[in-house]
């Protein structure tokens, strides 16, 4: 019966995999039971396998012999075994690779306790001795504290080696010092133990080869913790480089690390192995102790193929210490075993220990320390603040490894490509220069020997090489640009604002591979064009990433990069190839022109690029006048030169390049007509040419014809594409541009209109792509522009009713967007619009709702992004609002709130631009508003501190703007104010200070601007604080004369502006106090005079406000107590009929509404008829029970604030 | 997509035609990169399979983009057996010049002159006997030994464990090393 092939198999491994000889004939026994044929053949099987050969070459190198030890095969170890008749083995402490380690006593000559370790079979036996045998010799003289001694070695009786070493208890370096959260500094005394202990082996000669914290055992002696190096010799002996088995049992268990492999033992079969291998290694165990990591991954190996194990230890270049730290998830417990703050490691490893370890860590070995000694020496000189060895490399140092790295394809390129290499630059060749002739020169003798031998196959090779990576570099570079196009295309960012954060989110992956792969391109030097080109391709992939995501500054840097590199091939390149640069370098320039010119401060660059760029492309378009595509560029270019240039004020320059661009453009229309992009594009300048000419003075005429034009050529690109958003987009651009220039030119009703249909266009948008929810956006903000127009016509109402539908698209989009912060920002500024159509419409309570909730909103934005400074100036605006309602809704305490939130708010955007003059305004503003508020409050100290705030500022601005009218109008207010409030804390000698300069100021400017009435109001005022300050100081003819003048500027004014209401009242209170002032004085006469004209004024007036009756009847029963005073003038008749009238009048005031009954009662003007019958009468009338009178009063306040200031 | 690529796409999908007509196309490609590579070679110097191998692969293959399917599996396969055809094709060619053929240079000739091929004739019989028995063990070797390929991509091809390919790579190489000797 022939044997079952599968069963052969089955006991085969079963009989294989059994741990030792005695398992294996049980498994034998069990499984062939009397099954002799099968038994026969398993057991032949097994010989072959024990015999580990190796099946015939098949003619391939890197894997000639699979060598297949049986590593699981059996062992004779066991407890209480006694080996070689000296060692009783006594406990199992270790299993490895190679065999298993134990614990075990010595039973002669001397009674100790040592290591065994078992070597498995399969190795080879002899040569592993034969090997043992020679370093035997070495290992004998090695004498060192922190090294365990090798003592015995041979083969036991079955035929597997053994060694036996010093016992040390002791655990792992790494271990140790994790656990026994050992600090920086003691970790370093440990290793430079260590180092110590290696370089000693190394002075004997011999080399450990394997290296690692399970190799240095830490171990307690009088508490003290000493390192021990253990296996010294024993890679040696057992040959042990790296090889797929090395690292895997027979079976594919990962045993061994080549984690602290050295890339020189790395290299197949190499044999020239130095001491400097196991300086590489401490390198790696300090980067361990510092890090808790390995520079190497150990995921990716134990992910990795053995080949691709290989390249990495090769290749890889590891990130210094400090980056790992930085990058690394588990800083925080990797600092606390080290008993640190992440930051404090981070801190400390960055320079010299980075440069310490990275020394040690060279792939190239002289580059390394030469001795384990200098490595101790510099970190004891680190441990004692002195300067290190170890340095950064220099860029010549890293030319030169480039060299050598590529040594075999310079050297068949021969000098001349070396000179190549290094000669791409001035600067490069300089720093060739500037490393040792020397060793330049043995480059180059070593390149022309192995040129000779091996031109062909080196190149060969390169090309190979050069070929996959080609090949990998594209892949690469078309897996993360699918990814970005990927990204863009499902977030659709254009239309889908809500998704920015997450598009900025994911597209840091491409922008790190970027940074990687121009930092590799840049390690590897700039050797081919070919190379370059992809440098520059790198850095502009890169900038616009950076641009994307919001990192200006780095993105410039880029494009610089880009710019640099794409000019010198430019320049360098045969006649042939410049196109293909030039249309690189002409995009490069192009993007940094139009980056750099965001930047006021960049302006004269983007200047210099764009206009490069515009040289190069219009060089292109010349030699190919087909190319489409350079001719958008050009016009994007144009375009953006045109808008740099408007801002400048050069609108001629301006025009010229929108031309340039027309002319280009209609070209390439001509020969690609159906290209609608063209014709975007040509719109966008017509429209331009517009905006550039509305934005300078006495050009509007030219801008509305362009305006025109724009809006035709249009319109009729929406006729021929009537489902094209972006011409859509573009009408009701043009629609907004013809809309502010009529606005400018005062057709206000041409302009609603325009702003009218731009809103509706937006709104069949929304309607045709209901999904984008950028068109809503656009929409509701198109609407808040139309309503802001419709409130400069008065049109309040209708302004509102867009304001709300503005409001509600914004409010929906805020509701299923809630994390959106765009929206949210819409959804702010609309409501802060409302306020002042609400305001005028009288409801102002609603109009303080809709500011505050404004400020909700923009705070919400302004916490997520701190830094946005628009926002930050709009939400100080906001709570601004907030107080100018507060206080006209008489709610003072919180008007002041609001005032204080603005000016922090505006005192931040201070911090950020100190000298920005509209921010310094907006704050004496505030400050200003604030002194008002605590006057009112008659906290007059308060007050007079936030007045001389409001004039430091204000002082400033007037240094920075010395020839702003409003700036010396504001700064001449402030110091009125201040003098007013100086007057009333009594210190009128004080106010006369800023009080007269503010009056020269004043009448400076109402002369210089004799048709402002803000001017001339001003004068009057100042006249009056003066009058009030020189009178306290009683100098009452001066104050007189002040009080005329005051008058006197009031009453031309009301000559030339009848209707300018806010000049009445302020005349009439002028009247008012000069009368007050005279009846102090005792100028009786003269006070009843002024109180008669006062009466006067108001009696002029056909219509009076309650609040206005209010002060008349005031005013008739002041005349009327002074009919007290013979001095007056008034007969007895006159002051009953100035009582009767006082009388009449304030019930007149209080059927036009006039409720405070509180006012009347207090008011000390009406003092004279508070024992007249029909006074008591009038108060019982407004007054008639506790309960209901309190409601009155609250309206009645309300009422009698509301209307005066306006 | 690459005639590979579709025929790749196709086997995954279960038609087994597409399998029969992947091999000549992979065989094709790996010779002619053979024989280019063996061309630019110094005499004695050997080919290194799994160079080619991989590279063959790069060339034929439209690398799939992240998360999609990923026909490396069945590409290498064919691969390991298009590269068994082209070292034993080499090995008799050669062992037939020693044996009187023709002194002419022929392009893919130059492995190992001075080595004796047989044995890897041998091998690839006994090989073909294998199959006969364990059909998979004779992939893995395949795979292993002539494509050079990791015991990982092995048994990513295989759709087998590591541990299953390694037990079946410890058995093949007794039973081929019995099967030669004998």
């Amino acid at each position: 019966m022939p044997l079952d092939p599968d069963r052969v198999q089955a006991v085969f491994l079963a009989a294989v995999e059994a741990e030792d000889l005695t398992k294996r004939s049980d498994v034998l026994n069990a499984q062939c039971a009397d099954d002799a044929e099968l038994r026969a053949r398993v057991e032949a099987l097994l010989r072959l396998h024990d015999q580990s050969r190796e099946l015939p070459d098949v003619g391939t190198l890197n894997f000639a012999g699979e060598r297949q030890p049986s590593a699981i095969g059996p062992t004779e170890a066991s407890a209480g075994k006694i080996v070689v008749g000296r060692y009783r083995l006594l406990e199992e402490i270790g299993e490895g690779g190679m065999g298993t380690v134990w614990v075990a006593e010595q039973i002669q000559p001397v009674r100790r306790r040592v290591a065994i370790k078992l070597i498995k079979l399969g190795m080879d036996s002899r040569q592993v001795l034969s090997r043992f045998e020679l370093e035997r010799q070495a290992l004998a003289v090695m004498d060192h504290p922190n090294i365990a001694k090798v003592l015995d070695g041979g083969v036991t009786d079955q035929g597997c080696p053994f060694f036996v070493m010093e016992y040390v208890k002791g655990v792992p370096i790494t271990e140790y010092c994790d656990q026994g959260t050992v600090n920086v500094e003691g970790r370093l005394q440990l290793f430079v133990q260590v180092c110590q202990a290696v370089q000693h082996a190394h002075q004997k000669g011999i080399i450990h080869r394997d290296l690692k914290p399970s190799n240095i055992l830490v171990c307690l002696y009088d508490g003290r913790p000493v390192p021990k190096v253990i296996d010294f010799g024993l890679a040696k002996a057992m040959n042990q480089a790296l090889t797929e088995h090395t690292l895997y049992t027979a079976h594919g268990v990962m045993v061994g690390t080549p984690l602290y492999m050295s890339p020189e033992q790395a290299q197949f079969n190499n044999l020239d192995v130095d001491t400097r291998a196991d300086i590489y290694s401490l390198g790696v165990i300090l980067y361990e102790l510092l890090t808790g990591t390995t520079p190497l991954d150990r995921k990716r190996f134990k992910d990795a193929a053995w080949q691709e194990i290989v390249r990495l230890i090769k290749e890889e270049e590891p990130s210094k210490p400090s980056t790992k730290l930085s990058g690394s998830g588990s800083l925080p417990s990797v600092a606390a075993q080290r008993n640190l703050e992440p930051a404090q490691l981070t801190r400390l490893v960055r320079g010299d220990l980075d440069w310490i370890v990275m020394k040690a860590l060279e792939k190239e070995r002289s580059r390394r320390y030469e001795t384990a000694s200098g490595l101790a020496r510099d970190l004891e000189r680190y441990l004692a603040d002195e300067v290190v060895e170890a340095r950064p490399p220099s860029a010549g140092y890293r030319l030169l490894k480039l060299v050598h790295r590529n040594r075999r394809l310079v050297a068949a390129m021969g000098l001349i490509a070396l000179a190549l290499v290094c000669g791409i630059g001035g600067t490069t060749w300089g720093m060739l220069r500037a490393v040792q002739a020397r060793k330049a020169e043995a480059i180059r003798a070593e390149g022309e020997r192995i040129a000779k031998l091996e031109a062909d196959a080196a190149n060969e090779q390169a090309q190979k090489a050069r070929d996959r990576a080609e090949r990998r570099f594209e892949l690469a570079v078309e897996a993360i640009e699918n990814f970005r196009t990927v990204v863009d295309r499902n977030l659709d960012v254009k239309n889908r604002p809500e998704n920015e954060a997450l598009r900025k989110a994911l597209l840091q992956g491409p922008l790190g591979y970027y940074q990687k792969l121009r930092d590799d391109l840049n390690a590897a030097g700039e050797s081919s064009p070919e190379a370059r080109v992809q440098l520059g391709d790198a850095y502009l992939k890169l900038a616009s990433l950076n641009h994307d995501i919001g990192s200006q500054a780095d993105a410039l840097k880029e494009f610089d990069e880009a710019t640099t590199l794409f000019d010198r091939l430019f320049r360098e390149a045969p006649a042939k190839q410049t196109p293909k640069y030039r249309a690189r370098l002409a995009r490069a320039l192009a993007e940094r022109g139009e980056l750099q010119s965001d930047s006021s401060q960049m302006n004269a660059l983007a200047f210099e690029s764009l206009h490069r760029s515009r040289e190069l492309q219009e060089a292109t378009i010349r030699e190919n006048p087909q190319d489409v595509e350079a001719r958008k560029t050009l016009s994007r270019v144009l375009y953006s030169l045109a808008a740099l240039e408007g801002r400048k004020g050069k609108v001629e320059s301006a025009l010229d390049a929108l031309q340039a661009s027309q002319t280009s453009l209609e070209e390439g229309g001509r020969q690609a007509p159906a290209d609608v992009g063209l014709q975007l594009l040509l719109a966008g300048v017509h429209l331009k040419r517009s905006e550039i000419l509305t934005e300078h003075r006495g050009r509007l005429a030219e801008a509305q014809s362009a305006a025109q034009t724009a809006l035709q050529f249009i319109e009729g690109l929406v006729r021929s594409h009537p489902d094209s958003a972006d011409c859509k987009q573009k009408l009701a651009r043009a629609y907004s541009c013809l809309g502010i220039i009529n606005q400018r030119q005062g057709a206000q009703e041409r302009a609603l209109e325009l702003f009218s249909k731009r809103a509706s266009t937006f709104e069949e948008m929304v309607r045709m792509q209901p999904t984008r929810n950028q068109l809503k956006l656009d929409h509701a903000a198109a609407l808040g522009e139309l309503a802001s127009a419709q409130y400069h016509l008065g049109r309040n109402a209708e302004g509102l009713a867009n304001l709300q539908r503005g409001c509600d698209l914004a409010a929906g989009l805020v509701r299923e967007n809630p994390t959106n912060l765009t929206f949210k920002k819409s959804l702010g500024t609309l409501n802060s619009r409302k306020v002042f159509p609400l305001l005028s419409m009288g409801r102002a309570e609603e109009a303080l709702a809709a500011a505050e909730s404004s400020a909700t909103f923009l705070d919400e934005v302004s916490r997520a992004e701190p830094e946005d400074l628009g926002t930050l100036k709009d939400l100080a605006g906001a709570h601004y609002n907030c107080a100018l309602l507060s206080r006209e809704l008489g709610r003072i305490d919180a008007a002041e709130a609001e005032y204080k939130k603005a000016l922090a708010l505006r005192q931040r955007l201070a911090q950020k631009h100190p000298d920005d003059p509209s921010i310094i305004d907006t704050i004496a503003t505030t400050l200003g508003n604030i002194g008002v508020c605590q006057e009112d409050r008659e906290q007059l100290v308060e007050a007079k501190v936030s007045y001389q705030r409001a004039v430091d500022f204000l002082q400033k601005l007037c240094t920075i703007r010395p020839d702003n009218a409003a700036a010396q109008n504001h700064f001449a207010r402030s110091r009125q104010n201040l003098g007013k409030v100086l007057t009333k804390l009594g210190k009128p000698e004080e106010a006369l200070v800023p009080l007269v300069a503010a009056q020269e100021a004043s009448e400076r400017l109402a002369h210089e601007h004799p048709q402002v009435v803000e001017y001339q109001d001003d004068v009057a005022r100042g006249f009056q604080y003066l009058a009030a300050a020189l009178g306290r100081l009683g100098r009452v003819p001066d104050a007189d004369k002040a009080y005329t003048d005051a008058i006197g500027v009031r009453e031309r004014t009301l000559q030339a502006h009848p209707t300018d209401s806010q000049n009445f009242t302020r005349l009439f209170l002028l009247f008012n106090e000069r009368g007050d002032f005279e009846r102090q004085n005792h100028q009786t006469a003269a006070a009843v005079a002024s109180y008669r004209s006062a009466v006067k004024l108001i009696e002029g007036r056909s219509h009076a406000t309650a609040e206005q009756l209010y002060d008349l009847a005031a005013v008739h029963a002041k005349v009327s107590r002074m009919g007290a005073d013979s001095r007056s003038g008034l007969n007895a008749n006159e002051t009953r009929v100035e009582a009767d009238t006082a009388m009449a009048v304030l019930d007149k005031a209080v059927g036009a509404g006039f409720r405070n009954v509180d006012q009347i009662r207090k008011d000390t003007d009406f003092d004279s008829l508070r024992q007249r019958d029909d006074f008591k009468k009038l108060l019982r009338r407004l007054q008639p029970a506790p309960t209901s009178a309190r409601t009155g009063e609250t309206s009645g306040h309300t009422d009698g604030r509301s209307s005066t200031e306006k | 997509m690459s005639d590979v690529t579709r025929l790749l796409n196709s086997i995954d999908q279960g038609d087994s035609e597409a399998s029969e007509q992947l091999l000549p196309l992979v065989y094709d490609e790996l010779r002619r990169l053979a024989a280019h590579r063996m061309a630019q070679e110094r005499p004695g110097q050997t080919l290194d399979a799994t160079a080619l191998v991989h590279e063959a692969y790069l060339r034929l293959v439209e690398v799939p983009e992240v998360g999609q399917w990923d026909g490396r599996g069945h590409f290498f396969a064919a691969a390991a057996e298009a590269m068994r055809r082209i070292l034993v094709e080499n090995a008799r060619r050669k062992s037939s010049l020693k044996h009187g053929g023709q002194r002419q240079r022929v392009p893919v000739s130059d492995v190992a002159e001075e080595n004796d091929d047989s044995p890897l004739l041998a091998l690839d019989d006994a090989l073909t006997r294998l199959a006969a028995e364990d059909r998979v063990a004779a992939k893995i070797v395949e795979m292993h030994h002539f494509a050079g390929l990791s015991h990982e991509v092995v048994a990513d091809s295989l759709g087998l464990t590591v541990y299953r390919v390694r037990q079946k790579w410890t058995y093949a190489q007794v039973w081929l090393r019995d099967a030669i000797e004998r």
